[in-house]
Order: structure tokens, then C-alpha cells, then sequence
């Protein structure tokens, strides 16, 4: 039988909606209605219970599906349900005309009752989901994704890249925290995600769904192998590449230009009075991000405390520790605030040129070293791999979030996620990923 | 108009930096707040504290060089509002002293560092002043420890120095 | 056996923590000191790095399939059965007895029975108090019985008794008896494994912070309360105005009021340069014109178009931190050097709107002290295995971090107390 059920919701639906006239236009659609106050509260849900069974198809007219949806659902007995926001969709929004929400009530009613018609019978679909996850690292959040998956009792298989090793992840990650600390954390990671499966080399193929990819390995070694999985982590790192004055800086040509990444080898490899003058340039055309600056930051410091004068021109100043900055600043590094706009390659040194906008004047420093900040951008596998998993990349190339604000680990596709700087920020938890898979 | 000025020389900067309370120039990021509470800045547009300390910073000593540094008041409202409590007026008054052996100082200025290294005060005491203070009711001046504040100059290197010293200004500057 | 936890703060990350707990099967009590979950994203109407609405959630699996998004009102967050919401309740005391948390509640009454209202919203209509509405601005007004937003979840309307003069004319219409004017408060003590601290931060109201006098003007606001101006669900409609009512044609914005500063917070509070930008394009669409004075623009790479946009759409930019925002010939004007120009500039605008720092909440409750860290912030695992704190109450952020986090920690804990599969 297909039976209607309107809620009168302590009397106020009733009060802007015609239910008389309802009740009869909807006559012959429906085989029985009723009509009953607080269908969502305990006395009408056991009404529910008594009127209908099984075998019947409902729909149901109230105040709002998420309110009255939930509590009916466990009670119906049936399986053909369709609930109808009247008070939402209807009394709310034609507050000033009666005979006009009665109307759109009447039209949504019989809506639902075609609806309810061609509803299949629910079916339960089994999906094997395979307990087991493929990273594919680089970047130590991948390390941090392994370490705690297996903690979870979750098969890991982890992909670096080719000619890969321990140090690799300090040298490519140095740029995410001090070095000491970093140190540390990978040594530990390393330690913990022993049991992972580590494969070099790369991935080729995928197909199927989330809980159940198949994929297929290229290793270094020239041997293919397929595998299933449930999930996909990908842990690719970013790279630090030249910015775009790196050519005007003669980076290449001469050997007083380097890049801020070789700057702690230099500052380590320094006697402690062999001081040098040093000017970091940020490339005007480029915001620095808070990784950046808080490479850049730490790096300076080390820098200067060494007893090195550090003349760093910058834009604005991005961190996320103030007392980076502060360090900076207290050991002695000179802030001027504009972009290079001329470098010469003397004999005395590096003559770097510049206005200080803080001031309107043009500067030039003679300097030792002209030291580059470089630009993260994702790792030069990122688009083949994109390509091979069938995700989608933002403006930077990097792998794109499905829903940046609330789905910030997320791919485009479902059961792939990333960890890390895959995606421009990195967090130094790992996220939770395959939950699905865990459950 | 934009000039072209080279540097480095970072001479005048250490000084100042190895100065009691000099190091808090090091705290400042050049936020301008300290200009905008300026209260010599409203009136004299080209006094502005933030541009000395990012010259100072930088090391150029120009500064030092220029009259305008006198303007000062030492009102201290910069180092009230200054975020990072940077010691804004006594690094000027550090840039001050600098300026001094050079003879970038109002006369009247080196005057009263004159009288007191002779009469302790920075300005002399004469007798109608003091039977204006009798009859107003103020309490007895006393008289200065001479002793003790000869020997704390002479402890910061001003005596003997500051008798050499000629204003760059010469009598014609107006106060 | 079933794990218990306790989550603190029911703003976006305690949501979401409690969301993925309870689909790992994890019973969660979810303590929420307001009326309404959402905490921060109930004041602020769009947020970034998307511009969509601020009360959006991630779906939890339970009840949806987990990849629709769903709003607060949408979300059914009480609905999911080992989810237990606690709104206006305070944590008394914390203790540790046998390697558990036993954890004092105390909750002021609603004076409506959740399980009875069927919110026809009658007795709103009837009550004749009126007083000024905490969302509301300019002049907006609420009910005694009342519900701060429409959107607020539990959506039954509370009382509040400060302003009811008890005339009992709720009670009398609403027939499903849903309504308790005597209602008391009432205490309750949980068991619990682990412990959530998920409490974020607030915008701190910039009244004692020298030189602006935000004390004196209306027209000298903060940027929540300019988000209540510009969200057309509030009280002026979306439209903004000034103290006066007249229309607003510039705005003078200033950054890090108290944020980096020695005086106040030491600390960046991260989110108000993009927040500032968000606002700016907002108000330029309104053919207003803004000038925001900064210090450093830091805005998160997922967020980076604010600020192209802004400086297409003319948002002016002045390196400077103002000394002070005074009232001159009654509208507000700005004081500030222009630091790249050298030039000391005086600003006159109708609204000044205040970037006032986000100051941990965590501090204020005395029974969470030993978990405190810097700066009244937390770590993210604030004692190892047992205590830890996600979203903003470990430093100020973003939304997309603090969900990130919030999920890293809802693994972190499941891991903790079922050890692995």
C-alpha cells in the first residue's frame, strides 16, 4: 500500500498549509494518509510503527528530512521511503500565501509518490578492499605515512625513487626543519617503517577503484611487478629550483652565486675566521611561502652567527615562527627590503645592486657570495605521475586537493591522497589516509 | 630623487651595537610606528625614526652627520608604541654622542655639555635665579658632587675631548 | 572493549575529530561551552582558501558516504550514535585514576528538551523580549528564547534567563511540552581513554591595545565583526555601514594590531593578512574602496589567489604600522608611515577595520593548565599516548591545516588505544 503521512509539527503546519484541500487533492494518488502532529517525537514514531509495514511504500510530508529522517529511517519498517520538506521548502519559504504553498505541497507529494514507485529494493554490494597501502615516497612525510600505517597493523609497500638512500631524505628535506631535528626524525622514521616492502623505481600502471587498485611496478633493477592495493599515498617530494634571476645573478657562471641550498655546506665548511660578506637575494616575483621563509630564516642565522655579514633583500617576510625572524634579526643579519636589480661579476667581489625601498635609495654591496633564495616546485616526477594515476594538477603543478578547504589531503581521485609537499604546504603529521581500508 | 650611495662600512653600527642598550636596534623590523607617533615627524616631515634606525642598520653613518638627528625630543612616545621594544630615543641619543666629537652639535647644545662638566648642571646658576627660587618657596639647590661627576665622564672618554670640539653650526644657529 | 574520548571544543577541528572517531568506532563525547557547535566558522560567513560558506563540514561516513560535503545544519553531527554532544557545558576538573581520564562536566540549562522540540520555532514568535544579538551588529536584536544562527546545530532554540521575564508564553504554545523554565544546571562526570583538546582560538577584542581606540568609535571594528557586516544572513542584511547608518565608502584596514608585538602577542596569528585580502575583494566588489596597511603579507600558497585578486581589483597597499586610529571630525582616521615613501600619512575612511590577534582559549579554563605551552597554545600530543590537541588550539591557522591535523590526530589516537589491527 502507498501510504502518506503528514506532520502537523506542533500545529504550525497546518497553519500555513491548506491540509484539507492536501488531503483531498492527494486522494487518489495515495491508498490511505494521515494526518498526525510530531511524527518525529516518540508518540508519533509508534504511531508509524502500527500503520505501516513492510511491504509498504511511504511517503512522508514534514518539517525537514535531516530533522525527521534519522530518527524514521531506524523505525519504517519499509523500504520505499520519500520524505518531503514542506515546512523547509514550503510553509517557510511562502510564509504570506496559503493557497500557494498548498499548491507546491501538492505538487512536491506526488512527486515523491512516482518516486517511491521506481525505487529499487535496497541491495548490499560486496567490495574487497585490500588492506594494504603503496606510498610512493620522497618526501618524509611518506616516511611519517609508512611509520604509522604499520603501526595500524596496515600492509605497506613504499616507492622511492631511483638511487635512493637515508641521506637522500636529509638532503632532499633539509629545507622542513633544522638539521639536527631532521636527523633525528628520519633515523627514527626510518627505524619504525622498517617493515615496509621498499621498492626503487616507479610506478606504470593503475587501474581499478579505491580499496582495489592494480598497479604495476617498474624497479631500477628492470623487474616488473603487479599488485594490488587498497590506497595510494603520494609522498613525491617538491625540489628547489633557481629562481627566475638566477641568469642576471650569473648562477652557473660564476662561482660566487650559489643557491641557498648550498649555503649550510659553505657555512660548515668555513674556518671560524675566514668570515665572507654574503647577500641572499629573494626573487621579487615570487611570495615566499612559510616553509620557504623559515628555511631561508634558519639558514641566515646560521650564517651570520658564524660571523659572516648576511645582507638579505627580501620582500615580505613569511613564517610561521616569529622568533625565526627575531633570531634573524639578533643575530645580526641586515634587512634591506627591494629587489636586485643589477649584479657584476669584479674582482673585489660580487657587486649587487639594489633599491631599498625602505629608504628610496639605491645600495650597492661588494659582496663574497651572492646567494640565491630557491623556489619549491613540485618534483620533476610529479606530471608523469599525475598522468599514470589519473590526477589532476593546480596552476603550479602541483597535485591538485579535491575540495582545498575541508578535503586537504585528498587527490582528485577517490583512495588516492598525499602527504607532505606533494602539495605546496607540508604538515609535519601524517594524515589519515586510508581509513577506509583501516576499517 | 633617488640616490646612489655604496657601502659597506659597518664601523659605526658595531659601535653603536657594543653600546649599553645599542643591541635593541637589532629587534627593529622597520613597522613605522614609531614615525607615525612621532610627534616631531607631524611637524617636520623629514625627521622620521624609522629611516635613522634603517640607516643606522645598515651602516651608514650619515646620521650622525646631520643636524636633523638634534630634533629629538626624547619623548620617548616612539619607544612606548614600538612593538619590539627597540630603545629608539637613546639610540638617537647614542647617534648624538657620535655626531658630537665631529661637531655636529648646536652650540647651545655643547654649551650645556660644558657647563656640566665645570658646574655639574646642564645649565649655570645665576644668583637673581636663585632669590627667584627663594621667594617662590623652592627648596635649596644644594650643591652638585663635582668630584663624582668629573670622574664619570672622564670614565666615558667626554673630558678632554669636548673642549676641542667646534660646532659645525657656530653661533649662527637658532634654537 | 569500546574506547571512550573526549573531545574539547566542537568548532571545525573538534568536529571533524570526533567524526572520524566515531566512524573508527570510537565513542566520543564532544564538550561544547556555546549553545551551537562550529565554534569560530559560525561568525564568520565565507572563509577562505575556497570562499564558500564557513559552516561547510567534511561528511562522516556513518550516516552519508563520507564524500558529499554537508553544512553544520545538514551535518546530522548529533544525530551519529556514538557521538555524544554536550553544548553549554564547561570542563570542571580532569583526573587520572587507573590510566583513564575522569573528567567533570558541568552544563548550563538550554531550558528546551532537545529530544522534544520539533523546531516549528513558535515560541521565538511569541516571546516578547528584545535584546541586542551577540551575532548581530549595528543595532541587531534576538529574543529570550532564541537561536544564535539558523543554521546553529542543535537546532532547538534556547533561553537565555538573564533576559526572560518567565511570562510563559513559550510554554503555553508549544504543545509537544518541550519547553523547562525551571531547568537546572546540571553536572556529570565521563570516563574516558583519551583526551581531545580541540578548544581553538578566539579574535581578541582589541580594547586595551594602545592607540586604536576601538573603545570609543563603532566605527573602529575587528574583522569578525566587519564578517557580520558583510554576511547577508546578518542583521544589516550584507550590507555595510557605518555607526551612524550611512553607507561606507572607504575602509581603512590595519594589520597586526597586537599580533608580533612584544606588548600583546609575540606571535604571527597566521590567518588575518588572507582574511584581510578575503574582506578587501569582498568590499571592492561593493565598490568600496580599501587600503590595507601591513607589515608583511604572509598568505598560505592554497590561498594565494586573495591576494592576486585583491591587487586586480585596486585593494591599495601601504608598508606601515599605524600608531594610532583616532576619531577627527567624527569618522575614523589612520596615522601611519608610509615606509616606503618615508611619508607620514593620515588616513581619514568611515571603518577601520583592527586585525586583532587570535588568542588561544585553552588558557582560560583553569582545569586544562597543565597542558598549556607557549603562548597559551598547545602540542599536538600534549602527553604522550593520553592528551592531544588539534585545530587552532596548537597555534593559529588555517581551515584546510586544522582539518589536516584533526584528522592526523583522530589516527594518532585510534592507534594509541586499539594498538594497531
Amino acid at each position: 500500500m502507498k501510504k502518506l503521512f503528514l506532520c502537523t509539527c506542533n500545529k504550525t503546519l497546518n497553519k500555513w498549509l491548506d491540509y484539507a484541500r492536501i488531503e483531498k487533492e492527494m486522494g487518489s494518488t495515495f491508498d490511505a494518509i494521515h494526518i498526525h502532529d510530531a511524527l518525529c517525537l516518540e508518540e508519533g514514531l509508534t504511531f508509524l510503527d502500527s500503520e505501516v509495514s513492510a511491504e509498504d511504500s511511504v511517503v512522508i510530508g514534514a518539517c525537514t528530512s535531516q530533522i525527521i529522517g534519522a530518527p524514521m529511517s531506524k523505525r519504517l519498517k519499509c523500504e520505499h521511503i520519500s520524505y518531503v520538506p514542506l515546512r523547509e521548502q514550503v510553509a517557510w519559504v511562502h510564509k504570506d500565501d496559503q493557497k500557494g504553498a498548498s499548491s507546491k505541497a501538492s505538487v512536491l507529494l506526488h512527486d515523491a509518490a512516482i518516486q517511491v514507485d521506481y525505487m529499487d529494493p535496497q541491495t548490499i554490494v560486496e567490495t574487497d578492499i585490500e588492506k594494504k597501502v603503496l606510498i610512493i615516497g620522497g618526501c618524509i612525510a611518506g616516511l611519517k605515512a609508512a611509520s604509522d600505517l604499520l603501526k595500524l597493523g596496515v600492509e605497506v609497500m613504499l616507492l622511492e625513487p631511483s638511487e635512493w638512500s637515508r641521506k637522500s631524505y636529509e638532503e632532499m628535506n633539509q629545507f622542513m626543519a633544522e638539521s639536527s631535528n631532521l636527523k633525528d626524525a628520519i633515523r627514527d622514521l626510518v627505524l619504525s617503517s622498517k617493515k615496509a616492502k621498499t621498492v626503487r623505481g616507479k610506478i606504470t600502471e593503475l587501474s581499478g577503484n579505491a580499496g582495489l587498485y592494480q598497479i604495476s611496478l617498474k624497479h631500477d633493477s628492470g623487474k616488473e611487478e603487479s599488485n594490488l592495493v587498497g590506497s595510494i599515498i603520494v609522498a613525491t617530494n617538491a625540489e628547489h629550483s633557481p629562481p627566475p634571476i638566477a641568469k642576471m645573478c650569473r648562477y652557473g657562471k660564476s662561482d660566487r652565486t650559489l643557491l641557498i641550498t648550498e649555503l649550510p655546506t659553505l657555512i660548515a665548511k668555513q674556518a671560524a675566521k675566514d668570515t665572507k660578506t654574503i647577500f641572499v637575494a629573494v626573487d621579487p616575483s615570487h611570495q615566499l611561502s612559510t616553509v620557504e621563509g623559515s628555511y631561508l630564516l634558519r639558514t641566515i642565522t646560521q650564517a651570520s652567527e658564524k660571523g659572516n655579514t648576511v645582507i638579505l633583500a627580501h620582500s615580505d617576510i613569511s613564517t610561521k615562527d616569529e622568533n625565526l625572524y627575531r633570531a634573524a634579526r639578533k643575530a645580526g643579519v641586515i634587512f634591506v627590503r627591494g629587489s636586485l636589480e643589477k649584479v657584476k661579476d669584479s674582482k673585489k667581489g660580487m657587486v649587487c645592486r639594489l633599491e631599498n625601498t625602505l629608504e628610496s635609495q639605491v645600495r650597492e654591496f661588494t659582496v663574497d657570495y651572492l646567494v640565491l633564495q630557491t623556489q619549491l616546485k613540485p618534483s620533476r616526477s610529479t606530471g608523469q605521475l599525475a598522468n599514470v594515476l589519473g590526477l589532476e594538477l593546480d596552476q603550479n603543478g602541483f597535485i591538485k586537493t579535491r575540495y582545498s578547504k575541508m578535503k586537504p589531503v585528498q587527490t582528485s581521485k577517490r583512495g588516492i591522497f598525499f602527504a607532505g609537499s606533494a602539495k605546496t604546504t607540508w604538515w609535519p603529521w601524517l594524515f589519515n589516509q586510508s581509513r577506509r581500508d583501516v576499517i | 630623487m633617488v640616490k646612489q650611495e655604496t657601502m659597506l662600512d659597518l664601523e659605526f653600527r658595531s659601535w653603536l651595537l657594543e653600546q649599553p642598550e645599542g643591541e635593541t636596534l637589532l629587534r627593529c623590523y622597520q613597522c613605522g610606528r614609531c614615525t607615525s607617533a612621532c610627534p616631531v615627524a607631524e611637524i617636520e616631515p623629514s625627521f622620521n625614526p624609522r629611516l635613522f634606525l634603517q640607516k643606522i642598520l645598515i651602516g651608514d653613518k650619515s646620521i650622525a652627520e646631520n643636524q636633523l638627528v638634534w630634533n629629538c625630543l626624547t619623548c620617548e612616545q616612539c619607544e612606548v608604541r614600538c612593538p619590539e621594544h627597540v630603545k629608539i630615543p637613546h639610540i638617537l641619543i647614542l647617534a648624538k654622542v657620535r655626531g658630537l666629537m665631529a661637531g655636529n652639535v648646536p652650540l647651545a647644545a655643547l654649551d650645556r655639555a660644558r657647563t656640566i662638566i665645570s658646574e655639574g648642571r646642564s645649565l649655570s646658576v645665576s644668583s637673581p635665579m636663585l632669590k627667584t627660587r627663594t621667594k617662590m618657596g623652592l627648596p635649596d639647590l644644594g650643591t652638585p658632587s663635582m668630584d663624582q661627576i668629573v670622574a664619570m665622564l672622564a670614565d666615558i672618554g667626554i673630558v678632554g675631548k669636548l673642549e676641542n670640539v667646534k660646532s659645525v653650526y657656530g653661533d649662527a644657529e637658532d634654537e | 572493549m569500546t574506547k571512550t574520548a573526549v573531545v574539547i571544543g566542537a568548532g571545525l577541528a573538534g568536529i571533524q575529530v570526533a567524526q572520524q572517531l566515531t566512524d573508527l568506532g570510537i565513542v566520543v563525547h564532544l564538550i561544547e561551552k556555546e549553545s551551537i557547535i562550529g565554534g569560530l566558522s559560525t561568525h564568520l560567513g565565507r572563509v577562505f582558501p575556497t570562499g564558500d560558506c564557513a559552516l561547510c563540514l567534511d561528511a562522516s561516513t556513518e550516516i552519508f558516504d563520507g564524500q558529499h560535503r554537508r553544512c553544520q545544519y545538514r551535518g546530522l553531527v548529533t544525530e551519529k550514535k556514538n557521538l555524544k554532544l554536550h553544548t553549554l557545558t564547561e570542563i570542571k576538573s580532569i583526573s587520572e585514576v587507573d590510566g583513564n581520564f575522569k573528567i567533570s562536566i558541568k552544563s548550563q540549562p538550554r531550558h528546551v528538551d532537545l529530544d522534544r522540540c520539533v523546531v516549528c520555532l513558535e515560541c521565538i514568535e511569541v516571546c516578547d523580549v528584545n535584546t541586542p544579538d551577540e551575532y548581530g551588529i549595528r543595532g541587531g536584536t534576538r529574543k529570550a528564547i532564541f537561536r544564535p544562527i539558523p543554521q546553529g546545530v542543535p537546532l532547538a532554540p534556547l533561553i537565555d534567563m538573564e533576559h526572560c521575564t518567565k511570562c510563559g508564553k513559550c510554554v503555553d504554545i508549544c504543545k509537544v511540552n518541550a519547553i523547562d523554565l525551571e531547568e537546572k544546571e546540571s553536572t556529570k562526570t565521563i570516563k574516558a581513554d583519551a583526551l581531545i583538546l580541540a578548544t581553538g582560538v578566539e579574535e581578541k577584542v582589541p580594547l586595551d591595545f594602545p592607540g586604536y581606540e576601538y573603545r570609543t568609535s563603532e566605527d573602529i571594528i575587528t574583522h569578525a565583526e566587519l564578517a557580520r557586516l558583510l554576511d547577508p544572513a546578518g542583521s544589516t542584511n550584507g550590507e555595510v555601514t557605518t555607526s551612524s547608518g550611512n553607507t561606507v565608502s572607504e575602509v581603512t584596514m590595519v594589520l597586526c594590531v597586537g599580533s608580533r608585538d612584544l606588548d600583546a602577542a609575540e606571535y604571527c596569528s597566521q590567518a588575518c593578512c588572507t582574511y584581510s585580502l578575503k574582506h578587501a575583494d569582498m568590499l571592492r566588489d561593493l565598490g568600496i574602496d580599501v587600503t590595507i596597511c601591513y607589515m608583511d603579507l604572509r598568505v598560505p600558497k592554497s590561498s594565494e589567489h586573495y591576494l592576486t585578486l585583491a591587487r586586480e581589483k585596486g585593494v591599495k597597499f601601504l608598508r606601515g604600522k599605524p600608531d594610532s586610529v583616532i576619531i577627527r571630525n567624527g569618522k575614523p582616521m589612520t596615522i601611519v608611515e608610509d615606509t616606503q615613501s618615508q611619508k607620514r600619512m593620515q588616513i581619514e575612511s568611515d571603518l577601520v577595520v583592527l586585525a586583532s590577534p587570535l588568542s588561544p582559549l585553552a588558557d582560560q579554563n583553569d582545569a586544562l593548565a597543565e597542558f598549556i605551552g607557549e603562548y597559551g597554545f598547545i602540542s599536538r600530543v600534549a602527553k604522550e599516548g593520553r592528551v592531544y590537541a588539534c585545530g587552532t588550539a596548537t597555534g593559529p591557522t588555517d581551515i584546510p591545516t586544522s582539518i589536516a591535523e584533526a584528522n592526523a590526530i583522530a589516527l594518532q589516537v585510534y592507534t594509541d588505544l586499539e594498538g594497531g589491527v
